[in-house]
């Protein structure tokens, strides 16, 4: 067998596994369900506050072992669904907003956007149940938080 | 005159015909002309032949001489082996070792390019502004990433007002 005949057959063969795997990609589902919550760590409790819902309590007890505050609530939630094309836009309030992308693998790209201007850009990989957290100080020793995660399973 | 009578002709000349046909081509001789003519003709033939003949001599002992030719005869006569066929697996085997390294390779790198990988290491966080900073924790145990932002202008080290953050609402 000549070389160039050897040559030949590996670029088809090459050929034909790309084509096969983006024809399995294409046949993939449209995309990952992705939620994004806007949490509101704080001291002090806020009953009062109608806006605010207490946070689900496996995920508050998740992050009491990380961060410092003791009362954590629901700000607002967002579910979308995330495609490996394009950029999905989740706004989270007026001036704050996500763009997530699907780079495969579980893994996704998460640009944050405040007040219209990009704020930062993360990769992290969203498998197996791991969540990512965006998150900062805010006034009275309170902070934002930005937890993204994949849709868990209902129970 | 008859091929089988010029053979008897030439035998008398080599003095190998018994003697009764020796007698016999005797009197051939004595009334045909035409045998006595050939028979000339033979007899200057086996003189001219004789007079040619090179004196080869053997560059060793006859008997090795033949032996070597005796040995080249049964090497020629020894059945040579038979080339065993080889199962279709060890004929392709040559040919699929430097066929399946390349397809590894192929397989591989196609792979990594349809994966889409760019290359960014997980909880790898870029900012836009230089006013701001990040803090990135990344726990495998805790199945969590933190990723804190902060503004540098904040720093308890300058008196400078804070920027504008990321504000909420």
């Amino acid at each position: 067998m000549s070389i160039r005949r050897f040559l030949a057959y590996l670029i088809t063969l090459v050929g034909v596994l790309c084509f096969g795997s983006a024809r399995v990609r294409a046949t993939e589902t449209p995309g990952t369900r992705v939620e994004a919550i806007l949490v509101w760590a704080t001291h002090v409790a806020k009953t009062n506050d109608t806006s605010l819902k207490e946070l689900d309590p496996d995920l508050a007890k998740k992050l009491s072992k990380r961060f410092k505050w003791n009362l954590y609530y629901e700000v607002r939630r967002k579910e979308a669904t995330v495609g490996t094309k394009d950029a999905t836009h989740v706004p989270i309030s007026e001036k704050c907003s996500l763009d997530i992308k699907d780079l495969g693998d579980e893994r996704f790209e998460v640009h944050l956007t405040g007040k219209g201007k990009p704020v930062s850009r993360t990769v992290e990989s969203l498998a197996h149940g791991h969540i990512m957290i965006v998150g900062g100080d805010d006034k009275n020793d309170t902070a934002w938080l930005i937890v993204i995660r994949q849709v868990p399973a209902k129970k | 005159m008859n091929f089988e009578t010029q053979l008897k002709l030439q035998a008398y000349l080599d003095g190998e015909l018994p003697e009764s046909e020796a007698r016999e081509v005797a009197k051939w001789l004595a009334h045909d002309q035409e045998v006595v003519l050939l028979l000339g003709e033979l007899r200057n033939t086996r003189q001219a032949i004789a007079g040619f003949e090179a004196g080869v001599r053997l560059p060793e002992s006859r008997e090795f001489y033949w032996s070597k030719i005796d040995r080249a005869i049964g090497q020629l006569e020894r059945p040579q082996p038979v080339a065993q066929k080889r199962p279709l697996f060890f004929r392709l085997q040559r040919f699929l070792a430097p066929v399946s390294g390349a397809l590894a390779l192929a397989v591989i790198l196609g792979i990594t390019l349809l994966n889409g990988n760019t290359g960014t290491t997980l909880g790898e966080t870029e900012l836009a502004s230089e006013d701001m900073g990040a803090i990135t924790f990344r726990s495998e145990s805790e199945g969590m990433t933190t990723v804190w932002l902060y503004n540098r202008g904040d720093s308890e080290f300058t008196d400078d007002p804070a920027p504008d953050s990321v504000e909420l609402q």
